[in-house]
């Protein structure tokens, strides 16, 4: 009687965890954009090989505002919280943290991966460009909105197209709007994955 | 000087009762047997002498040191206690539960008391033993031995020799005769009339709705 | 980066450090409490007061209520007390009682978030609720506070009226005629119940929460023969499988309540084998 009592409840216990880890398996499959870590060195490297590297002088993580050509990435050489190589619960809490303690993060050079999407505000008409996480269970998201480079770039000519999955890395700032305060990645890259 | 003096006693449940006019008491170094059919409302009256349910009617009175808290009872087995995870150990020392007061923990004296009561029935060895794992008449004089952990003067037991063989019940009635010598007094619910018979004082008999208090001639026992 | 690396980096987030102190704290008395309620043939009781706090945090965020927990935690005491308050006297009626009132209110609490719910996902906030993926890791400072308090006044509490919890749920019967105040400790009891069940549910989200409390119980029942052992034991593989399952999960990116599960089911498994080869032997 004891043996198979413990045989079936070892058995249902090898069932779920099995059921548990194909279900996770799964999840990693829909998420494999990400997981190509790239160093911003690799970046910078891009960016000389497509010739966009004119007047670029990323040091310290200040990009010299002004003298960009209008489509000129940021780059940066140190990032201080890089979510592209934390694990999906992490990356979705760092950025709920984020929302909840801003100060903390004001002026960090922040680089993550996520959904890109576009929206607009109808009654300002200004357009504004997230890249969005999901936890764990896929059932809830987070987005953070970002400023490409200078904000100069035309929508949706220079954009890409909704849904697509983007890796941004930029400075985080808090900043008012009709008196609400909002948080944004500022002078951020944008690179589809 | 009666431990338990009843009068007219009417116990039942809700509004109905079960068993009226009933009238006994129980002395210092007592043995009272309860006996009658199924139905006749023998362990609705054990129930209410230990205050778990209210009697409808008529005069209860404790004195002499038996209030709740110096009665010891030993139920009727209840099948929930076989598979929990206790040794016989902690089982009679939650026998001095109710002697905690305010305090946390159990003193020295508790354990002693505890101790002292597995040395009485006999079940010492059993101590460190899981309580489930013991057998019919081991659990029953494990339970006595938590019954008897609390000092009390007066010892109710509910069928105490349900389930038992013949040996272990006259063991168990060689307790309780051990048990009145030094004093206190026991109640008894019995259907095993005659086995018990040679152990009383006294004899409650309980049919029709209603009781009789009868006094046994020369019980063996007590007065050794 | 190394795996011990990230880790590290992980642990000086203090959002992660919190996780971390709340998961064990909850873990911990669940699995104390647990002891108790299993014996008292209750095990259910967590998944039905699961489901009944549910249904409060579905009228705090209805209302609009920031501090979800300042409504959250009386009401769920409340049912804890209607719930247990009876004891064994209850028992027959117990968990038809249970079953009706958690199914209740899981409908009604879903129902009243869809029809007067002013937040714009619904679903995921249910979600959240019902099966804490992450919820343990975006903690607010209150939540914390609140969580550590009522978890330390539930061990401590526990700790103090251990040997009489004993008597009481041993044997009911003989611990009221030996003049016990049981009614007082099924209520003392009942509250610790709610309390774990409201701090629990940031952990491993309502519907998987009577896991937390249950299984580590079960787990040490087979194997231990004292009721202290048990109770030790028990708390030990309860807060073991929380920690190993917080870091399992944020190291591989799994839903946090269901690793903590999975892990205390394979726990259970476990024990059941040791359990099985020391009879043998």
């Amino acid at each position: 009687m004891n043996l198979s009592r413990s045989i079936v409840s070892i058995t249902f216990a090898t069932a779920l965890m099995g059921m548990l880890i194909v279900g996770g398996c799964s999840d990693d499959a829909s998420r494999s954009a990400p997981s190509q870590q790239q160093g911003v060195s690799d970046i910078l490297q891009e960016q000389k090989q497509s010739g966009e590297s004119d007047g670029q002088g990323a040091s310290n993580g200040t990009p010299r505002s002004g003298l960009f050509p209008a489509d000129a990435e940021p780059t940066y050489s140190k990032v201080d919280y890089d979510l592209t190589k934390m694990g999906s619960d992490m990356v979705y809490a760092t950025v709920n943290d984020m929302m909840v303690n801003p100060s903390s993060y004001e002026g960090k050079v922040i680089r993550m991966s996520g959904v890109y999407y576009h929206s607009r505000d109808e009654r300002t008409g200004n357009d504004y460009f997230f890249v969005v996480i999901q936890d764990a269970t896929a059932c809830c998201s987070q987005g953070l909105e970002f400023v490409w480079g200078d904000g100069s770039r035309k929508w949706p000519q220079d954009y890409p197209e909704d849904g697509c999955e983007v890796t941004v890395t930029g400075v985080f700032e808090i900043y008012m709007e009709d008196e609400f305060k909002y948080v944004h990645l500022t002078k951020s890259s944008l690179e589809k994955a | 000087m009666a431990y338990l003096s009843c009068e007219c006693l009417s116990v039942g449940y809700g509004n109905t009762p079960v068993a009226e006019g009933i009238s006994f008491s129980v002395d210092y170094g007592d043995a009272v047997f309860i006996v009658g059919e199924n139905g006749a409302g023998k362990s609705t009256l054990v129930k209410t002498l230990l205050g778990l349910l209210p009697p409808l009617s008529g005069d209860m009175s404790f004195c002499d040191g038996a209030s709740a808290g110096k009665i010891g009872y030993l139920p009727q087995k209840a099948e929930s206690q076989r598979d929990f995870p206790a040794s016989a150990w902690e089982v009679t020392l939650s026998g001095r539960a109710a002697r905690l007061g305010n305090r946390p923990f159990y003193s020295k004296v508790d354990r002693e008391a505890a101790e002292e009561a597995l040395r009485k029935v006999g079940a010492i060895a059993l101590k460190d033993k899981p309580f489930g794992s013991l057998s019919g008449g081991q659990q029953q004089r494990v339970l006595l031995a938590r019954a008897l952990a609390g000092a009390p003067s007066l010892l109710v037991l509910d069928e105490p020799t349900t389930g038992l063989d013949p040996e272990a019940s006259e063991s168990l009635y060689r307790t309780i005769d051990d048990l009145r010598s030094q004093g206190v007094g026991v109640i008894a619910v019995t259907h095993d009339v005659a086995a018990a018979m040679p152990h009383a004082t006294h004899v409650l008999e309980m049919s029709g709705g209603t009781a009789r208090f009868l006094a046994v001639e020369s019980p063996r026992g007590g007065d050794a | 980066m190394g795996a011990f690396e990230q880790l590290i980096t992980y642990l000086s987030y203090p959002f992660v450090v919190n996780a971390l102190v709340v998961g064990v704290l909850v873990a911990l008395c669940s699995s104390l409490l647990g002891t108790t309620l299993v014996m008292k043939r209750l095990s259910y009781i967590g998944d039905g007061l699961s489901h009944v706090a549910f249904g409060a945090y579905a009228v705090a965020a209805v209302v609009g209520v920031t501090r979800d927990m300042m409504i959250i935690a009386p009401v769920t005491v409340l049912a804890a007390v209607l719930l247990l308050r009876r004891g064994q006297s209850a028992k027959v009626k117990g968990d038809a009682a249970i079953a009706m009132m958690s199914v209740t209110a899981l409908a009604i609490g879903y129902l009243i978030m869809n029809v007067f719910g002013t937040r714009s996902n619904v679903s995921g906030d249910v979600c959240t609720v019902l099966f804490g993926s992450t919820s343990i890791l975006t903690l607010t400072p209150f939540d914390v506070a609140a969580c550590a308090v009522m978890s330390v006044v539930v061990v401590a509490g526990f700790a103090l009226i251990y040997n009489r919890v004993f008597a009481v749920t041993f044997d009911e019967a003989f611990a009221r005629a030996a003049g016990l105040p049981v009614g007082r400790y099924n209520l003392v009891i009942a509250i610790m119940v709610a309390l774990v069940i409201v701090v629990g549910m940031n952990l491993v989200g309502a519907l998987l929460l009577s896991a937390l409390v249950v299984f580590p119980a079960l787990s040490a029942m087979r194997v231990c023969r004292t009721f202290k052992a048990v109770t030790v034991i028990a708390a030990a593989i309860g807060v073991s499988c929380a920690l190993v399952g917080m870091l399992a999960s944020i190291m591989l990116g799994t839903p946090v309540g269901s690793t903590i599960v999975v892990l205390d089911a394979l726990a259970y498994a476990s024990f059941c084998a040791i359990g099985f080869l020391k009879r043998r032997i």
